[in-house]
């Protein structure tokens, strides 16, 4: 706990001798509002003691402002029980596999099974045994057990589902997750005995893509139309959940992949992707979500991103994004970092096998270029997360 | 007075500002009035205003925060976006204690952009550095106990690889 929130300022006519030890609160969360590295705020807070007060009352808020606008890592696929490492094999930079101990309890080193990625630094995947979503960090060894799908007949229980948290469950115990495939959606409030859920029986599900933004959850089409998801609670699973769209469907804007991403500024962007593509049409587009105007909320095509980096992957999961700038020689301005499984073609045996690849995209340069990864990883991208202090929750 | 050049079409009123050490200045109410405080403080006494006394800031500070006052008096147009991103980038290159100083003083009179422009620098400042050097770059003494010191460490063991 802080002592008493010091107001330096009365001392300075009398001593011109710095004290930055005791600079006022006010001023060392601002200083810390700036840092952009979580290893420059771990590093502040380990300066002396009144700064590390200041940092650890503001930790949560810096840490959650950090949490998906961080370089991410890579996490090497096991399948032995030995432990998955993190790593980063990225364009550009040299490949370098962290020698950080990972805290995988060992029941799960060999029972992960369908995974459905990470956010937030923590992994999501389903326990074979019982059908429950488990959340683990691999840094603290943390698991959260969180309540099973009561509502979902196994036949149609996804295996391409993802998992998005609102945020990191390190820092409090009031997040949100969200599960959505082309299916079935469920939301559920942690604490919450139920998940409130939607099942498309005679279509899929309107979003490809979903994401917290803003206290709002958000959607995306394959025509690019932008929806929110709303949770209307009820109790003991009687709540539902509806979309409600914000800009119009445009059916010259298909793309078989778009995603949502909230840039380092705070904009919602739409970044689509082809698959099926013809030299005439870009492999990518870019739009910006202008809502603040007095207009009606609409899509307006951008050629850049405010120079920040945003890294995807194949199973849309939460994007990241970082200021290109804040990591000289990890990335470049304006890429979209696409991480998926590419199937090449052995020389050898002319057959074809699975290797990660990560497909830079420069929207200044308008160019292509695939960085294939020579080590067996996961598609996901994890992003550093603090250890844990919640123990298994539910 | 040579203030005649200056773009501000207002009369270019004049205050007086009085530092700590009691040393009067004269500043462009404009200029002055980036300054929250001392612009709130000029709303109170109205036109009675004989001195401002400042007796939180000392004369060579004062010096320093009224040029960044003065030329950030008026609106900047696009063309001399650049050439202001300079200026403040060379401002706020000062030695550490003149940064406190400074950052004290844009504190008390709540200069919100400037207090910005420092505390951005001092961040700068702390950027890849390991606590040790942070310590040394603002001569702060180190104030844990060896025991706590390892407790932290061992707490964020993945920062310090």
């Amino acid at each position: 706990m802080a002592k008493s929130s010091r107001s330096n300022w009365l001392d300075l006519s009398s001593s011109l001798l710095s004290n930055w030890a005791c600079l006022c609160n006010d001023l060392l969360i601002s200083i810390i509002e700036k840092l952009v590295h979580r290893s420059d705020f771990i590093w502040f807070s380990n300066v002396c003691k009144s700064w590390n007060s200041v940092a650890l009352n503001h930790r949560k808020q810096k840490l959650n402002q950090l949490s998906n606008h961080q370089i991410p890592w890579q996490l090497t696929r096991s399948c032995d029980e030995t432990n998955p490492s993190l790593c980063n094999y990225l364009p550009n930079t040299s490949p370098t596999i962290f020698n950080i101990k990972l805290r995988i309890p060992s029941k799960y080193k060999t029972s992960m099974w369908r995974r459905y990625g990470s956010s937030h630094g923590w992994l999501v995947f389903m326990e074979k045994t019982t059908w429950m979503l488990v959340l683990l960090n691999p840094l603290s060894g943390a698991t959260i057990h969180l309540p099973p799908f009561i509502d979902s007949p196994l036949y149609i229980f996804p295996v391409f589902g993802r998992v998005i948290l609102s945020r990191d469950p390190s820092l409090g115990s009031d997040f949100e997750v969200l599960f959505s495939c082309a299916i079935y959606v469920a939301h559920l409030k942690f604490g919450d005995k139920f998940w409130t859920s939607k099942i498309f029986r005679d279509s899929y599900s309107p979003a490809q893509s979903l994401i917290f933004y803003k206290d709002q959850i958000i959607g995306v089409s394959t025509y690019s139309e932008i929806m929110c998801l709303d949770v209307i609670s009820g109790d003991n699973g009687s709540g539902r959940i509806e979309f409600r769209n914000i800009t119009p469907k445009c059916s010259s804007m298909y793309f078989e992949h778009c995603f949502l991403s909230e840039t380092t500024f705070g904009d919602l962007l739409v970044v689509c992707r082809r698959i099926l593509y013809k030299s005439k049409y870009k492999r990518y587009k870019v739009y910006k979500l202008i809502e603040s105007d007095g207009q009606v909320p609409r899509l307006v095509p951008v050629d850049n991103l405010d120079g920040n980096s945003i890294y995807l992957d194949e199973k849309h999961n939460q994007s990241i994004s970082v200021l290109a700038s804040n990591y000289v020689g990890y990335c470049r301005p304006n890429s979209i970092y696409y991480q998926h499984v590419y199937f090449q073609k052995s020389e050898i045996t002319f057959k074809y096998y699975e290797v990660v690849a990560v497909e830079e995209f420069n929207l200044l340069e308008d160019r292509r270029r695939r960085h294939l990864i020579p080590i067996s990883l996961e598609t996901f991208w994890v992003v550093p997360s603090m250890f844990s202090q919640l123990v298994d929750g539910v | 007075m040579a203030s005649s050049t200056s773009g501000s079409s207002s009369s270019s009123k004049v205050v007086k500002i009085r530092s700590s050490d009691n040393e009067n200045f004269e500043v462009e109410e404009a200029a002055a009035a980036r300054s929250e405080t001392i612009k709130k403080l000029l709303e109170d006494v109205g036109d009675d205003a004989d001195v401002i006394p400042l007796p939180n800031v000392d004369a060579k500070t004062l010096v320093k925060v009224m040029e960044w006052c003065k030329k950030h008096m008026d609106d900047v147009d696009e063309l001399n976006k650049e050439e202001m991103k300079t200026w403040d980038a060379e401002f706020v290159d000062m030695d550490q204690s003149c940064l406190y100083n400074v950052l004290l003083a844009a504190n008390f009179l709540n200069i919100k952009e400037l207090l910005d422009q420092l505390t951005q620098k001092v961040a700068d400042m702390i950027k890849g550095k390991s606590p040790e050097e942070i310590r040394a770059t603002f001569n702060i003494k180190n104030d844990f106990t060896p025991e706590e010191e390892a407790e932290i460490r061992k707490q964020n063991a993945w920062a310090f690889e």
